[in-house]
């Protein structure tokens, strides 16, 4: 591992004490490191610290990890099979339309059913509409077209998820602010067993198919030319960041920017090729995220602030920054 | 090692490229010229395995090509096709490096054959700098090392020399020239006729979509067919270096 890469985990162990100290009961990290030991059976700490954190913030620290890498892994995936640093799963409506099939999921499960079936059904929209976005790029190209037209169907999306969730009027459904805005208020164990498998497949497809991504740089043709089979990578990268920002939103909503920030912030320290980029940027975006869920959590007193509301705040300067240096139209 | 057997394809109801047929034998620099919208890029593409021909059929050695795995193809041939790459961030010695990809699942993806390649071309001194930051000259030039790093017994290059001054022009084509010796096949689209000339085995002349002519140099560039192939009035006279045919433009008055 190289250094800068271990600094990076060392900064992700830190911001997660942090994540699981912050809250309406501050807790200091020696405090949070006794009640974590006496949950798994060594040593003893207060009651109440304890079921606070194996109840509430740990699932909840965790959880924003795993979204922030996966998103971020997505990002990775779907900037390198466009080639364009702006298509993520945000910006290309793959979020909205697992936002979508998550509430249309969630109106269909009944009462004390986990939440596998919204789950399920917001990955498979998701897949659905990663693959269509690469029906679209065959007649706009992978540059800022597509991208308009995936900002275009993920509003068209979001609409129809806030229709269903106002006229449904269920208490099964989540609630509309951190819905469309993401949350990890409701984040619970149960949510975990279902995304982690999920986010963790789409992570390990798109690492096993870095080198292709690599290839894939010089062009679809040329990468064919040195033996890549483009159409099956492409594939799978595309079912993989699907996969994975669909779990991502059905534990907390609809999170922008994590996909377009950590990819790139990771590309300016580790370079282009996909091998060292992806683990940097899965732990880019869960530093990331995990920050704007602290800075959510905290902001406003004893109020949360949708974390996406935070991840914007900062990603919506970035996207500015990068199409004002963008040549292409 | 390579052959084409009267092939043609057709894009949009156009016949871009009409019952073509070609042999190339290992230790052959083989040119094909032509005017613009002849088809030659047409032509190379097919015979790289990229584009498929609507009909005839082509074998790579004595194996139908569309059989060959795409692994297998990049090892027994490499493609250098017409468009200039993407402004892309890796370096030009990852760019060079990419060549050897089809040899990495046998265990020879070996660094020194990179270090080569930029040195044959001349590009080691820019082995670290980013490929989208180079000039349209120097990136050709990094392709071409990466085509060289291939290390393939047929190279296919559609216009290697493009872009080039004429000093790095001379360098890559002799380079070329050099890896026929130790009998690699080369296919090369070359504008300038008088390159092809100098470098060419024999020479593709073609035209609407055809071959018009199919020979050693000074077979095949001659004044007639040259004037009627560009439409143009073309003077053909003996080199004064090197003999062989130097091909000259008159004036249209």
């Amino acid at each position: 591992m190289s250094r800068r890469l271990a600094l990076l985990v060392g900064i992700l162990a830190g911001v997660s004490l942090l994540s699981i100290g912050v809250g309406s009961m501050a807790l200091s990290p020696s405090e949070v490191w006794d009640s974590l030991l006496s949950g798994l059976g060594f040593g003893s700490a207060p009651r109440v610290a304890e079921a606070v954190i194996w109840e509430l913030r740990l699932p909840r620290t965790l959880a924003v990890l795993i979204v922030g890498g996966g998103l971020a892994a997505a990002g990775v995936g779907l900037g390198g099979v466009y080639r364009n640093p702006l298509a993520e799963p945000y910006l290309l409506g793959i979020s909205s339309a697992a936002g979508l099939g998550v509430v249309i999921g969630s109106l269909f499960t009944p009462a004390g059913v986990p939440p596998v079936a919204a789950a399920i059904l917001g990955a498979a929209t998701a897949v659905a509409m990663a693959l269509t976005t690469h029906r679209i790029s065959a007649v706009t190209g992978g540059g800022n077209r597509l991208i308009l037209l995936g900002v275009a169907l993920g509003l068209t999306f979001l609409a129809w998820t806030v229709v269903i969730i106002f006229v449904g009027d269920n208490p099964r459904l989540p609630t509309f602010t951190y819905f469309v805005f993401g949350s990890f208020g409701s984040v619970t164990w149960r949510h975990l067993v279902v995304a982690l498998p999920l986010i963790l497949f789409g992570v390990g497809v798109i690492a096993a198919r870095a080198r292709s991504l690599d290839l894939m740089a010089l062009g679809d043709g040329q990468a064919r030319g040195l033996g890549v089979d483009v159409r099956r990578s492409t594939t799978w990268v595309l079912i993989a960041a699907g996969v994975a920002s669909g779990a991502a939103v059905a534990i907390a909503g609809v999170i922008g920017f994590v996909g377009l920030i950590a990819p790139y912030l990771a590309a300016r320290l580790f370079g282009p090729q996909h091998g060292r980029l992806l683990p940097a940027a899965v732990i880019i975006g869960a530093i990331f995220l995990l920050l704007s869920d602290i800075v959510a959590r905290s902001i406003a007193g004893s109020v949360e602030v949708p974390v996406g509301i935070v991840s914007a705040a900062a990603g919506g300067l970035l996207l500015t920054g990068l199409l004002l240096r963008s040549r292409t139209a | 090692m390579l052959s084409a057997d009267r092939i043609t394809c057709r894009l949009d109801d156009a016949t871009v490229v009409a019952e073509t047929s070609l042999r190339v034998d290992a230790g052959e620099f083989v040119a094909i010229v032509g005017p613009n919208g002849a088809g030659k890029s047409t032509l190379l593409a097919m015979l790289a395995g990229e584009l498929s021909p609507t009909t005839g059929t082509i074998n790579l050695g004595d194996e139908p090509l569309q059989g060959i795995s795409l692994e297998v193809r990049a090892r027994r041939r490499a493609y250098l096709p017409p468009n200039p790459l993407d402004e892309i961030a890796f370096t030009v010695r990852d760019v060079v490096t990419m060549g050897r990809h089809p040899w990495r699942s046998q265990g020879l993806a070996d660094d020194e054959l990179v270090e080569t390649a930029m040195r044959a071309v001349g590009v080691e001194e820019l082995a670290d700098r980013v490929f989208g930051s180079l000039s349209t000259g120097e990136a050709q030039l990094a392709q071409v090392a990466r085509i060289l790093a291939q290390e393939t017994r047929l190279l296919l290059l559609d216009e290697p020399t493009a872009g080039l001054d004429i000093s790095h022009q001379e360098a890559v084509l002799e380079t070329l020239r050099e890896s026929t010796r130790d009998f690699r096949a080369v296919v090369a689209v070359i504008h300038d006729l008088n390159a092809a000339a100098s470098v060419a085995d024999r020479v593709v002349v073609m035209s609407k979509g055809s071959t018009v002519a199919l020979g050693s140099p000074s077979e095949v560039l001659r004044d007639t067919l040259l004037s009627e192939v560009y439409a143009h009035p073309i003077a053909v006279v003996d080199h004064p270096f090197r003999g062989g045919p130097l091909v000259l433009l008159r004036s249209k008055t």
